[in-house]
């Protein structure tokens, strides 16, 4: 792996743990609930690119599918918030 | 030659990647109120996820052939769920909107107030009217009969 490579994959996980830690700024200071549920699937979606960029540093394509399962869960826990928001219950 | 190409490609899409997601991120945290804070991490979801897909699949074409093509499902992944979850909250949103209404409550970054509204958007210099008032005013709460 040459230097260029490992410096602009330390740079974009640099990137994406600022954007989670601004997500989780979001999570913690948000004025109502729809807001810190944008956190939380900020925060999730980014960890899914976090693990794709780490699949690219350690040269293994096994934890891809960790990023889709990430994505996936933060995906299905999002819209289980929004629909309790939204009707007061989730399977109803 | 090919090799030291592709790590270059693969280098820059890391390096957009990594900044459409941070100004993503930057939209979620500064902007005034709800609905444009919604707006914001489309930006990372479309943007930073294929970036972030095209570089993973550069990266193993040039080390082993084909198996970094699934990398493209997180990106497709993100692309069929993120619409629908976010018009959920976007609708949970104006539902309990609406009965903040109700409740007589106002909400300043929402442009309950005009002038409010203009000076977070830096819109002074226009005229009142073309400063979008999204919501009503909660009714009773008018005293000039509007």
């Amino acid at each position: 792996m040459s230097p260029l490579l490992a410096y602009a994959i330390w740079f974009a996980l640099a990137c994406y743990g600022l954007a989670m830690l601004i997500g989780l700024a979001r999570l913690l200071i948000g004025p109502s609930a729809q807001d810190r549920t944008i956190g939380v699937d900020f925060m999730s979606m980014v960890g899914a690119l976090l693990i794709v960029v780490v699949s690219i540093r350690y040269d293994s394509w096994m934890s891809l599918e960790a990023a889709l399962l990430v994505a996936l869960f933060g995906y299905v826990g999002v819209s289980a918030v929004a629909k309790f928001l939204l009707r007061g219950e989730i399977i109803e | 030659m090919i090799e030291s190409s592709l790590e270059i490609i693969t280098a820059i899409l890391l390096i957009l990647s990594g900044l459409a997601t941070l100004v993503g991120a930057f939209g979620v945290f500064f902007l005034p109120n709800f609905f444009d804070r919604a707006h914001a991490p489309a930006l990372a979801y479309s943007a930073g996820a294929w970036l972030a897909g095209l570089a993973a699949i550069t990266h193993f074409a040039r080390i082993d052939g084909y198996s970094g093509l699934k990398a493209i499902f997180v990106a497709i992944l993100l692309a069929m769920a993120v619409p629908v979850s976010n018009m959920m909250l976007a609708r949970a949103g104006l539902f309990r909107r609406r009965w903040q209404i109700r409740r007589g409550e106002t909400d300043q970054t929402l442009g309950d107030d005009p002038d409010v509204l203009g000076e977070m958007y830096n819109l002074q210099g226009l005229p009142r009217i073309l400063i979008a008032r999204s919501v009503k005013r909660p009714r009773g709460d008018d005293q000039d009969g509007a």
